[in-house]
């Protein structure tokens, strides 16, 4: 199966600078998944959590129902991972970049978290873009997932970042999740920065996976992109005479 | 984390002397609420977005099946968590209770648990042994002043909103089972929400302080006031402004406040005053008069905007749109 088989289900969305108490706000809205992130940065830090040559990250992520529980943990763990490299930390010594990351829509079934892990940075990298914080490249996230079928048994078939009733349709047959995220530069992939891979699955699979993810997330690149320009052109709006 | 928001003198003067001519510093009258917009998720039933001026709060309304308290059998189980997190604004810390959450989670206690909003009883599958445990989780965004009242009408409008699995009890006696049936097997059902309380603050200002702050200004007396005939303290005290939806900054510069929770049934579910201002009688009971006023014109954009909601989800349901009456 080639990259061109693959077909994206649903189109990703973003918005941005909607909140008026955080330095930068964004949304992200793949699949049925919907993730909103506030960052404030750099502001005044705890002296307990002070770091004298570069700035403290703290991440909070809430869900959107329920208690904070372990999955929690486990997003923030993987939001520090892929943000660590990418933030310019040591530009800003002594002061704290706070990030919230509220799950509004998980877009996952009980099982899973790859929607909401992927939605999530996404939206985390927006929103540092519109809080000014200094990052390095951009990142993008996407979730792919193989899954046997009635009618090829030899051969799984893929989904890309669907939506809550396509992963309950085939909850069953699920053979391996992937969550994957990239570095790009210039709209270009340089490095790999996450890979969260669950289930059986072969060698092939899983580098063909990473292929497919590059071309995506460049293709998220591009509606970063267009997201940012709308941005700054509706920020610019006063300029107009 | 950034130390609190205490506002600067020069604010708290300029406010207060504004007030004493009777403006607003966003041209608002003294009992208008800021613009309200209640939206409900199309993908999501029982996800609701409230924006109240620049205030914004989310509400999640949840439901799964759990074993009742011991004594209370016959009740299902209802449950309203209202967590700020720094998203709100950076001052709150994660993890930590702020004052502020602790008297608005309160206040929601009161105003929607402990006035029967949710019938409990309804919530009942097997009396003793299962029962549908809900659960209103609000998400405050943005804070702007109003948190309350927002997260009030969000919780209510999401009650409305919201649609849990419908079921099915088979078997007898102790082999009984329940089918919980999938919301594409069998249309989900709506929660009994006996009555929608409606939260609205009221902020109190002494406006004798204004003078006192600002030299040169000319007394009261001098001062004649726009002859406003819907405003609350007209009959009663003139040196107290009564304002209705503080924003953040009239928040932090309020000498009092209080917030009555009414429904349109013209019953008032909860009164709670604070701050150290002391209020004449009659203004209170001019606030609670406007609160229900107030309950009415948010519990009709609230339906107004499930009827829409209804009529987006019914699109191309032909069960739905067929009728057998001919138009007229």
């Amino acid at each position: 199966m080639t990259v061109q088989d693959i077909v994206r289900p649903s189109a990703a969305s973003a918005k941005t600078s909607f909140l008026y108490r955080v330095d930068g706000s964004a949304s992200w809205t793949v699949g049925t998944a919907n993730v909103i992130v506030s960052v404030s940065g750099p502001i005044e830090v705890n002296k307990r959590e002070e770091l004298p040559d570069v700035a403290t990250v703290e991440i909070v992520v809430r869900p959107g129902t329920g208690v904070t529980s372990t999955r929690e943990q486990f997003l923030q763990d993987r939001i520090r991972k892929v943000f660590a490299p990418v933030i310019v930390l040591d530009l800003h010594p002594r002061t704290l970049i706070q990030i919230v990351v509220q799950i509004v829509q998980s877009g996952d079934t009980k099982m899973l978290n790859t929607m909401t892990l992927s939605a999530s940075i996404n939206a985390t990298y927006m929103a540092l873009l519109d809080a000014g914080v200094p990052v390095r490249s951009t990142v993008s996230a996407t979730s792919i997932i193989y899954y046997k079928t009635q009618a090829q048994t030899s051969k799984a078939a893929v989904l890309i970042d669907p939506t809550r009733t396509e992963l309950e349709r085939i909850e069953k047959d699920i053979l391996s999740v992937h969550t994957v995220a990239y570095e790009l530069k210039g709209g270009k992939i340089e490095r790999l920065l996450l890979t969260e891979s669950v289930g059986s699955f072969t060698e092939d699979q899983v580098f063909e996976c990473y292929d497919s993810a590059a071309k995506i997330c460049e293709s998220t690149n591009e509606t970063m992109r267009e997201a940012v320009i709308n941005g700054v052109q509706r920020k610019s709006r006063w300029r107009e005479t | 984390m950034p130390r609190d928001l205490t506002p600067s003198t020069l604010e708290n003067t300029f406010v207060l002397k504004a007030l004493t001519e009777r403006v607003r510093l966003d041209n608002r009258s003294f009992n208008q609420l800021r613009d309200l917009d209640v939206s409900f998720s199309s993908t999501e039933y029982g996800l609701v977005d409230v924006k109240l001026g620049r205030t914004r709060v989310i509400a999640r309304i949840s439901a799964e099946i759990t074993q009742p308290y011991p004594d209370r059998p016959y009740d299902g189980l209802f449950l309203i968590s209202t967590e700020i997190s720094p998203m709100a604004a950076p001052t709150f810390e994660a993890g930590r209770k702020s004052e502020d959450e602790l008297v608005i989670s309160r206040i929601i206690e009161k105003s929607i648990r402990r006035s029967g909003a949710l019938d409990t009883e309804a919530l009942c599958i097997i009396s003793g042994e299962k029962c549908w445990a809900v659960r209103a989780d609000v998400h405050f965004l943005d804070h702007d002043g109003g948190l309350l009242d927002a997260a009030c009408i969000a919780v209510s409008a999401g009650l409305l909103h919201f649609r849990r699995p419908d079921i099915t009890i088979e078997g007898v006696g102790s082999r009984r089972e329940v089918i919980v049936h999938p919301i594409t097997e069998r249309v989900p059902v709506p929660l009994a929400v006996l009555h929608v309380p409606v939260c609205v603050t009221f902020s109190f200002f002494d406006v004798r302080k204004a003078s006192s702050a600002v030299a040169g200004v000319p007394s009261k007396d001098e001062m004649k006031a726009e002859n406003d005939d819907d405003d609350i303290e007209e009959e009663g005290d003139s040196s107290i402004a009564v304002l209705v939806d503080a924003t953040l900054q009239e928040e932090l510069l309020r000498h009092g406040y209080m917030s009555v929770t009414a429904n349109t049934n013209r019953e008032i579910c909860q009164i709670q005053k604070g701050g150290e201002m002391p209020v004449e009688v009659g203004t209170l009971l001019s606030c609670s008069e406007a609160a229900i006023i107030v309950a009415e014109k948010v519990t009709k954009l609230i339906n107004k905007r499930l009827k829409e909601d209804e009529t987006r989800r019914n699109v191309g349901n032909l069960l739905v749109e067929s009728r057998a009456e001919n138009d007229r």
